[in-house]
């Protein structure tokens, strides 16, 4: 029980609230210091534009599926939301 | 103006699965010929997400089916048209895509990133500057209070289909234009690297969250992913496992979060 309300307590504390909405950067930033790490190739110039315009083909579809899933028109058809109604 | 028979990209998006085909484009030795190839793809595009659109809406399909169903159709639809063959560009036209593909205007940066920037600039402007973009928060959040509120809820989801397909067009076209030739088999995988990055990105598939920055972050991090793995020469087979490990581990994350 007292863990519990411990865990709750936290979850809505800020440092939560910081973390989750950041856990993408934090994420983002382990990674290119784990890949700079890895390899000293990574951080030229180079191959940080060849990620990048990789990434941009992809980035854009996700751009346009984003709009979609934000409406919540890729899950639920026609019914009311129950996630939100509950 | 040169007919060309090409630009067989198959570009497939999430919510539509999506090919993007003109044949006979009118790319000819000049950029204005360029510019009119470009307008018309995207508007083909976006004429096929404002199908898919409508008959999920109007015919109660479920969405995912639809895209399931639409990928297999244009999928097919690309075989059919280019005999399953690759689709050649000629000396002239090669010249001219390169423009996209492999062009570096200013400050050798490549022009995808351009492309790319201003998308996420529109889209960002789109969703969280204009009543249009609220409302489709509204919706997310609770369609059915969305609709007793007055909101068109058809109008904005078939309109939301139409952006999907006209950004899928966007994307192939720049796939296409990397390798200046036509090849059915280019957008295999697209599907789930687009939701990847979306739910990476912090999306509810539910709906009513998402961000235009922490999806171009989740789009980032498969590509460094994908970056370290060849860096670090592993088999590309293991790719797709490690692709789809990961998506399957956002969601849960993100619906661990939702009960929390």
């Amino acid at each position: 029980m007292e863990t519990g309300n411990r865990l709750k307590r936290f979850q809505s504390s800020y440092a939560s609230v910081l973390l989750q909405r950041y856990s993408v950067l934090l994420v983002l930033l382990v990674l290119i210091i784990a890949a700079s790490f890895m390899s000293e190739a990574f951080l030229s110039y180079q191959n940080i534009m060849n990620v990048l315009r990789q990434i941009s083909t992809n980035a854009i579809l996700s751009l346009g599926l984003l709009v979609v899933i934000m409406t919540g028109a890729w899950t639920y058809p026609s019914a009311p939301s129950w996630e939100s109604v509950r | 103006m040169m007919l060309t028979t090409m630009f067989a990209t198959e570009s497939a998006s999430g919510p539509m699965a999506f090919l993007v085909k003109l044949f006979g484009g009118m790319i000819g030795t000049n950029t204005a010929g360029l510019v009119v190839a470009v307008l018309v793809i995207v508007l083909v595009g976006a004429m096929l997400g404002a199908i898919n659109g409508t008959v999920i809406c109007k015919a109660n399909v479920q969405p995912f089916i639809m895209t399931i169903g639409t990928l297999t159709l244009y999928r097919g639809l690309a075989l059919l048209l280019t005999s399953g063959l690759l689709v050649y560009m000629n000396e002239e036209t090669s010249d001219v895509v390169e423009v996209i593909g492999t062009g570096r205007a200013v400050l050798d940066i490549p022009n995808q990133l351009y492309v790319l920037a201003i998308v996420a600039i529109l889209i960002a402007f789109l969703l969280n500057k204009t009543v249009f973009g609220r409302s489709l928060k509204a919706i997310g959040g609770n369609q059915e209070s969305a609709r007793l509120a007055g909101i068109n809820v058809d109008f904005h989801k078939i309109s939301v289909y139409t952006i999907c397909g006209a950004c899928a067009a966007l994307a192939g076209i720049l796939a296409t234009a990397r390798t200046t030739c036509g090849d059915r088999n280019l957008g295999n995988g697209y599907e789930m690297n687009a939701i990847a990055a979306c739910v990476i990105g912090g999306a509810k598939l539910n709906g009513g969250r998402g961000t235009v920055i922490g999806t171009l972050c989740g789009a980032l991090i498969i590509g460094i992913i994908n970056n370290m793995m060849n860096l670090a020469n592993i088999n590309t087979y293991w790719q797709y496992v490690v692709r789809g490990g990961i998506v399957i581990l956002a969601v849960a994350f993100n619906s661990r979060e939702r009960k929390a």
